[in-house]
């Protein structure tokens, strides 16, 4: 039997995960927005004073904007992945969430919703601080929120399910090591793909949501958007929607036995 | 229509129910019945089947086979509407080590879609039904196991529920919060709540319980109302003597002994005149170690299944 989420009451579930938030976000912003920050002075201005892309533009304002797509990926992905997996074990939050009357599947929602939220506010964030430093000048940015909504579920529907998978808090390391790194190094974040051979950049355009996210966030904040962008953002929501598919699936199982 | 209707004669209604984990049978085959505003025990030693029964009754578990019905719904189909209706405090505390005791009420509040306004009456209502109105802002990790009980019936009662499902409510608690439980227990049983508990302690169930099953190995293996069970089975008293494991019984004289038991090194011998027993014996036996005492639940559940009730 098909069991459609109901979003009234995951917003129910979103309104926990505010609250819980709420509590820790001063040091969780360190984390989240920290990290970024320094990938931003590291690359961007120290290396990048060394770096020529060719292309007339320094090589932090091409960094940067690809940083705030990583800075929501990371928001999303670390909260779906050791966060969910704390409330399905020990902290025992989502068994008292199903033993009232919310559904695992509103709760699979609950987490979209959240982790939209999260990505919105941390990417922005970081956008806000780029904005400060005279990194962004283009009104196109404003359109920078829908990119950072949509990576939510795109990027929490993996992780969260990964979680429910795993019985053990170690494999948890597997999913960042085998996935989130290497596509953070190989997703135009940090170097121009067009030097690579077309069947890796065929590779990567495939099986990469994040060099989708980060091209339309570059594209929004240098100011310069093409119709092309319409196949990266198609191929986010064909995606987001493929993947949410998983913990709808694995989580009640999960949940109820 | 907060209470069911008179006319509907079950709030839980089980036939032949049925629980396999691959090859291990859960629970096996077992029918009950409970009335509403009744407050119906499942009793039985770890392993017995009881948590795996409670958790059928809100689809957190589903069922292998069997007819099931709560509150006249089908878990295995509709559990949210059932957990709209009933209130559960689980076995294992899962309170929200995220928030204070007031966020974990009026979150849990939220999940039944009740209003915060109405939610902030009802959270400070249920402090003081379980007396935790000083600790509003207290986390999780501040509170004594007892404080943390009672919060999690606290939680179970924020929807007004019809059908209170409590998993071993007092185990792990010292005597005075065990009370304090038993008595909010006893309050919310006049308010015409029905209520389901398991328990291991004896104490507990012939306390609270009208009815109660003894289960055993997935079995329900004696049902009835505890007194009754009781006398039915152990008489009203006991005679303890303390016995070595391998010594033959003493002769006992023919009347009124009913029954004799050895369980560890203490002979029970169930009779209605254990003070008459004694002196008769009392040139034989260690008199200054003798007891004399009233049958309990406990003696029911040796004889029923030869084993301590607490025992794994």
């Amino acid at each position: 039997m098909v069991v459609l989420p109901h979003p009234v009451r995951a917003r129910r579930v979103w309104w926990r995960e505010f609250i819980s938030w709420r509590r820790v976000f001063k040091t969780s912003v360190i984390l989240n927005f920290g990290e970024p920050f320094l990938y931003l002075v590291a690359f961007g201005f120290a290396l990048g004073a060394y770096v020529n892309l060719g292309r007339g533009q320094t090589y932090a304002a091409f960094v940067a904007p690809a940083l705030i797509a990583v800075t929501a990926m990371n928001a999303v992905t670390f909260d779906s992945l050791f966060g969910s997996w704390n409330n399905m074990h020990d902290k025992r939050v989502f068994e008292a969430i199903v033993t009232a009357p919310i559904t695992p599947q509103d709760l699979v929602l609950g987490e979209f919703f959240w982790q939209a939220s999260r990505a919105l506010l941390y990417g922005m964030t970081f956008a806000l601080v780029m904005f400060a430093v005279g990194l962004i000048r283009s009104p196109w940015a404003l359109a920078l929120p829908l990119v950072l909504v949509l990576m939510g579920p795109l990027f929490a529907a993996p992780a969260l399910t990964w979680a429910a998978v795993m019985d053990n808090f170690e494999h948890l390391f597997y999913y960042i090591g085998l996935l989130i790194t290497p596509m953070f190094f190989f997703s135009g974040v940090f170097f121009p793909l067009d030097r690579l051979p077309v069947a890796i950049r065929d590779g990567i355009w495939l099986v990469s949501p994040l060099y989708h996210a980060a091209t339309i966030c570059r594209a929004l904040v240098t100011g310069n958007p093409s119709p092309a962008l319409l196949w990266d953002a198609a191929y986010m929501v064909v995606v987001a929607v493929i993947l949410a598919q998983a913990p709808l699936l694995v989580l009640p199982r999960r949940l109820q036995r | 229509m907060r209470y069911p209707n008179p006319a509907v004669d079950a709030v839980v209604e089980a036939r032949e129910l049925v629980k396999n984990y691959g090859s291990v049978q859960a629970v096996d085959g077992i029918s009950f019945h409970i009335a509403p505003r009744q407050c119906f025990g499942f009793l039985g030693p770890n392993g017995a089947g009881k948590t795996t029964t409670m958790r059928m009754l809100y689809g957190r578990v589903m069922r292998t086979g069997g007819a099931l019905r709560v509150l006249e719904l089908d878990p295995s189909t509709q559990s949210r509407a059932i957990r709209e209706r009933i209130g559960v405090v689980p076995q294992t505390n899962n309170l929200d080590g995220d928030l204070s005791v007031v966020e974990n009420l009026m979150v849990f509040a939220g999940f039944f879609g009740i209003g915060r306004r109405e939610a902030r009456e009802r959270a400070e209502r249920l402090l003081e039904f379980v007396q935790l109105q000083s600790r509003p802002q207290s986390r999780m990790w501040e509170l004594s196991g007892g404080m943390q009980r009672r919060l999690l019936i606290a939680r179970a009662l924020l929807n007004d529920p019809e059908l209170l499902i409590l998993d071993e409510p007092t185990t792990g608690l010292d005597p005075q919060a065990r009370l304090v439980v038993w008595q909010r227990l006893a309050e919310l049983k006049q308010r015409g709540v029905t209520i389901i508990l398991t328990t291991h302690y004896m104490e507990e169930a012939s306390r609270l319980c009208d009815w109660l099953v003894i289960m055993d190995h997935g079995r329900i293996v004696e049902a009835g109302a505890p007194r009754p069970l009781i006398e039915k089975h152990a008489g009203t008293q006991v005679l303890e003597l303390e016995w070595p494991v391998d010594a033959p019984a003493p002769d006992l004289p023919d009347r009124a002994v009913r029954r004799v038991e050895q369980v560890g090194d203490r002979l029970l011998l169930f009779t209605a005149d254990p003070a008459g027993i004694l002196s008769a014996l009392a040139s034989r036996v260690p008199t200054e170690t003798a007891l004399i005492r009233p049958a309990t639940l406990e003696d029911v559940f040796i004889h029923l299944t030869g084993r301590d009730l607490q025992e794994e």
